[in-house]
């Protein structure tokens, strides 16, 4: 069950993170002559690495809300240009791509965790409704 | 449902014998309920022992290997260790929130997500405890969820 949550967690993070990542680079990038078919697969692989990556650390057992965004931010970091710029020659390692790579980072985080929280907000709802359910057969 | 109930001066200790084929959402309430409050914990306050039902209990707390009981305005030392008390009360509407905490649903005024996968926990008393990710599978499941 724990892995069921884990697995479509991971998912979510990666399709949400990804359909940000590529409207951006649509936005962005759309007329600079880039096929789109090979940035597509490195976007999703990245995306895809991204989550992976998050998903590891997340076992570290960190009580510290701040503390947990930070290191989800590192992750993002380094896997994006490690690997995406690095390793999949994503993008050159200048100063003007780097500010742009690390403002879409910022929106697409801040994207995700937004669609996390929306998913927790459901299930908070759905305990809550059973809550109540609960009181009035109490009191029936 | 057909209800029983046989008084006699010969019975020394009330006895509940629920006879079904199955037991659905209604009889598992009642059952839940009766669970609730035929078990008591013993609690020490100011040197005090007193008897406490489960029913009075909004959560247990574990503080510096001490556990405490929380009721609506009081608290008590508890002589049993949380996990002790998690195994005893597994089937009652109690449910573990934490490493340190046990929290009786009953008592639940609503949840909240916070950041991070944890959610917060509003009881009836106003007070706010957090259920943490790591036992929040158990706790949706004590709903059904």
């Amino acid at each position: 069950m724990e892995w069921k949550k884990k697995i479509s967690q991971l998912l979510t993070v990666t399709c949400s993170s990804f359909t940000i990542i590529m409207l951006l680079y649509a936005l962005l990038f759309g007329d600079e002559n880039i096929p789109i078919n090979q940035a597509t697969f490195i976007l999703f692989a990245v995306c895809a690495m991204t989550s992976v990556a998050i998903f590891l650390t997340d076992f570290i057992p960190i009580k510290s809300v701040p503390l947990r965004f930070a290191i989800d931010f590192i992750d993002v970091f380094l896997t994006v240009f490690l690997f995406g710029g690095g390793v999949l020659g994503m993008f050159p390692f200048k100063l003007r791509i780097i500010l742009i790579v690390f403002g879409m980072l910022t929106v697409a985080y801040v994207g995700v965790v937004a669609v996390m929280l929306i998913t927790e907000q459901i299930i908070a709802e759905d305990i809550n409704k059973k809550i109540s359910e609960m009181k009035h057969k109490n009191i029936d | 449902m057909k209800l029983f109930i046989e008084q006699s001066e010969q019975y020394t200790e009330a006895e509940i014998t629920i006879k079904c084929g199955m037991i659905d959402g209604r009889l598992e309430s009642i059952i839940s309920y009766i669970r609730l409050n035929m078990f008591s914990v013993s609690g020490v306050k100011d040197g005090e022992t007193r008897v406490i039902s489960l029913g009075d209990i909004f959560y247990f707390e574990s503080i510096d290997d001490k556990t405490f009981i929380y009721l609506e305005s009081d608290v008590y030392e508890c002589s049993m260790k949380l996990y002790e008390l998690e195994e005893q009360l597994e089937k009652a509407n109690f449910v573990r929130i934490s490493k340190s905490c046990i929290v009786n649903i009953m008592k639940l005024d609503s949840v909240r997500p916070m950041l991070n996968s944890r959610y917060e926990a509003k009881l009836e008393n106003g007070e706010k405890l957090i259920i943490s990710r790591h036992y929040l599978p158990a706790f949706k499941s004590k709903f059904g969820i």
